[in-house]
């Protein structure tokens, strides 16, 4: 026995076609998000993500690489220089034991070998005795370095002289800024380059997506038998797409319920309308006396109130739906609620000849009104379909507190007669069901909604229906849960 | 009683307007909540039967302007809504009953005999009720008809003792299934047609004259028509 779905989650239909008004398919497939204001995208966000990413990784390895390399290169040429001038000193030293003329012949013919640098020596009392003709350049760079030191000259006044060792460094420090562009052209190069194939991967990597979308547009309300469905869905979507396709059962289901349902009240509200209509003409088509007319209008009246009692029956049913809760009050006697209503029923069970016992009990906080409801539904329909003399039971079976028993509290309607078909259990509780014909009461007065509202009494208090029947004994029933 | 009648539906203001003279009653009826709020904070009546959904101002508004001006008027309020928010808060509001469309024109009578009673002083109950050759008597339970011994159950009896203590009315299935077996809701079953047979097998067919009157769509009356 299926219970039926919240008429709530389905789509009205005047809005859906309000909403189909406007949104014509152009519209929809043109604009990327239609109706909603696309802030961003996914792949262009991570595209830029991932590049920027990459960009700071890269120039943050570069930079430390870099600035190693330039410590390493400067101390290489300072020891570089140290190293030319300990062999000039030592040169030029042994050049000077043949007196200053072999020295200045000495530092002439290694001039060349100077080329770009400038050698300047003093002699020890300050007067300048050599000097490499230089140039404007050399004066003028950034990157030239001057180291000082002295040659020892024995032969000479003072025993020594001293020297001044200029050389540039120009192109040293030009090929360092050049590898610092390079490096950052290739940062940003990279950057570029990892965040437009990222951004052509993610874009590929969710066109399912779009796959999706279009197959959701494709869904309409007329075909809700439809479902998502991809060749190779990806382990993200997965969850997504049995959610939706779960949804849409759902929704299926509801929607054919709520049709089923229209039918049905068109068909039961036909009925009494052609009834009183017709009744209504025949008595007006001629003169009547008083008492044919208040006979009329007494026949119409019966016939509306049974239209005002279904009407009220479906409005309850529609409160349910909406998920309407019952309203609990302190803990009742359940077998105290059914005594009173079995007293409610006593005439129609001695009219058919029938006992009725009340096994069990359960204390529970329900809403007594409704709960009366149910069980009056129920005895109506035990006496109705009980074979005489037999004993109708009602029985209250409640699980000790904290069992785990799905259902903590049960109450039972069990009477003795034919066994209701198999084919028939499943919509025992369904609206305007009424078995077939044979079974059907002869006082005309129940509609078919009884077991209904037996159904929404129980979802009011989160229960459920319960039916079997066989071997001549049917049972049926609801649970309860204790809050 | 004087009623006020404040319901905007034409056809239906007409029939109240129609049936409550016709039981006797004075009844203004007027069709606006601004209209109907002047004459109930004004005029003096015994009752104001109060539509909820009303132009201009609803219901609500009429009945927490009359409360406010200190008027104790009972109101009887009329509402084709039926969810017990609106019960609550048009009770909470002080509201004296509340009525949920359609209803059945005998029920709402009975309802506004109830709150006309309820200011006026109580009489003490008899104890002893006859119609015609029927007696019953409220402290022994016991009734006879005829100087014979009427056997009935509890509920039987008390089914009796409710329609004599109101012979002459007519009292709707739903009516006796509240107040003889304490059922608050439209039963889609046959119980009380069944008591009632039960009932007027053991208090009318052995008799000539019967007592026991189905008024068809509407209910059962109690009454002596020879």
């Amino acid at each position: 026995m299926n219970t039926p779905l919240p008429v709530e989650a389905l789509p009205r239909e005047p809005a859906r076609a309000a909403a189909d008004r406007e949104t014509p398919a152009g519209a929809r497939t043109a604009a990327a998000c239609p109706g909603i204001v696309c802030s961003h995208s996914i792949s262009r966000r991570l595209a830029q993500k991932v590049a920027l990413f990459t960009m700071l990784v890269l120039g943050v390895l570069f930079a430390l690489t870099w600035g190693m390399v330039k410590v390493i290169l400067t101390e290489r040429s300072a020891q570089d220089l140290q190293a030319r001038c300990e062999l000039m000193s030592d040169v030029l030293g042994r050049a000077s034991t043949g007196g200053e003329a072999a020295l200045l012949a000495r530092l002439l013919a290694d001039a060349p070998m100077r080329a770009s640098t400038r050698l300047e020596v003093w002699r020890a009392d300050g007067s300048a005795l050599y000097a490499d003709p230089g140039s404007a350049q050399l004066e003028a760079s950034a990157h030239r370095r001057v180291h000082e030191f002295s040659i020892a000259t024995p032969a000479l006044p003072g025993g020594s002289v001293r020297a001044r060792y200029t050389v540039d460094y120009t192109r040293d420090a030009a090929m360092g800024t050049r590898w610092a562009w390079i490096l950052v052209g290739v940062t940003l190069a990279a950057g570029g380059i990892v965040g437009a194939g990222s951004y052509a991967h993610v874009r590929r990597q969710l066109r399912p997506l779009r796959e999706l979308a279009t197959q959701t547009r494709a869904i309409s309300a007329r075909r809700l038998d439809q479902r998502l469905a991809l060749a190779d869905p990806a382990e993200e979507l997965l969850p997504w797409i049995e959610q939706f396709n779960a949804l849409m059962a759902r929704l299926e289901q509801a929607y054919a319920q709520l049709e089923a349902f229209n039918a049905d009240v068109a068909h039961e509200l036909r009925t009494p309308l052609a009834t009183l209509i017709g009744e209504t003409e025949v008595a007006l088509s001629r003169e009547r006396g008083t008492d044919a007319l208040r006979e009329t209008l007494a026949s119409n009246l019966e016939e509306l109130q049974r239209l005002s009692s279904m009407v009220s029956d479906m409005l309850f049913l529609a409160g349910a739906d909406r998920g309407a809760r019952a309203r609990r009050g302190s803990p009742v006697s359940l077998a105290e609620l059914a005594r009173q209503v079995s007293e409610f029923h006593e005439a129609p069970l001695e009219d058919a000849g029938l006992s009725l016992r009340i096994d069990g009990d359960a204390l529970v906080a329900a809403d007594e009104p409704l709960v009366k409801r149910a069980l009056s539904n129920l005895l109506g329909n035990a006496v109705r379909f009980a074979r005489r003399g037999t004993t109708v039971v009602v029985q209250i079976r409640e699980e000790p507190p904290g069992s785990p028993a799905p259902d903590p509290v049960q109450v039972i309607v069990q009477n003795e007669g034919d066994p209701i078909p198999a084919q028939q259990m499943p919509r025992l509780f369904d609206r305007f069901f009424r078995g077939d014909s044979s079974r059907n009461c002869p006082t005309q007065q129940h509609h078919g909604l009884g077991l209904a509202i037996v159904s929404a009494i129980a979802r009011m208090h989160a229960g459920r229906t319960l039916a079997e029947s066989d071997a001549g004994v049917t049972r049926i029933g609801f649970t309860l849960a204790r809050s | 009683m004087r009623l006020l009648v404040i319901e905007d539906e034409v056809k239906l203001a007409q029939y109240l307007h129609k049936g409550l003279t016709e039981n006797g009653h004075v009844v203004d009826a007027v069709q606006d909540g601004i209209e109907g709020r002047r004459m109930a904070l004004g005029g003096e009546y015994d009752l104001v039967l109060l539509d909820v959904m009303l132009p201009g101002v609803d219901g609500f508004g009429v009945l927490a302007a009359m409360r406010q001006a200190g008027r104790r008027t009972p109101v009887l309020m009329l509402t084709a809504r039926d969810r017990v928010e609106d019960r609550v808060r048009g009770l909470e509001q002080g509201a004296d009953d509340y009525l949920v469309k359609p209803f059945a024109f005998s029920e709402l009578l009975a309802r506004i005999g109830a709150l006309g009673r309820r200011g006026a002083p109580t009489a003490t109950a008899p104890t002893e009720l006859r119609l015609a050759d029927l007696e019953i008597d409220l402290v022994s339970r016991k009734a006879q008809r005829a100087g014979q011994r009427l056997d009935l159950t509890a509920k039987e009896f008390k089914l009796l003792a409710l329609l004599l203590r109101r012979r002459g009315q007519i009292l709707s299935r739903t009516t006796l299934a509240e107040q003889v077996w304490d059922m608050n809701f439209d039963s889609d079953t046959n119980v009380v047609e069944v008591a009632v047979r039960r009932l007027r097998a053991k208090l009318d067919d052995p008799f000539p004259a019967k007592l026991l009157h189905t008024v068809r769509g509407m209910g059962y009356v109690l009454e002596d028509r020879t």
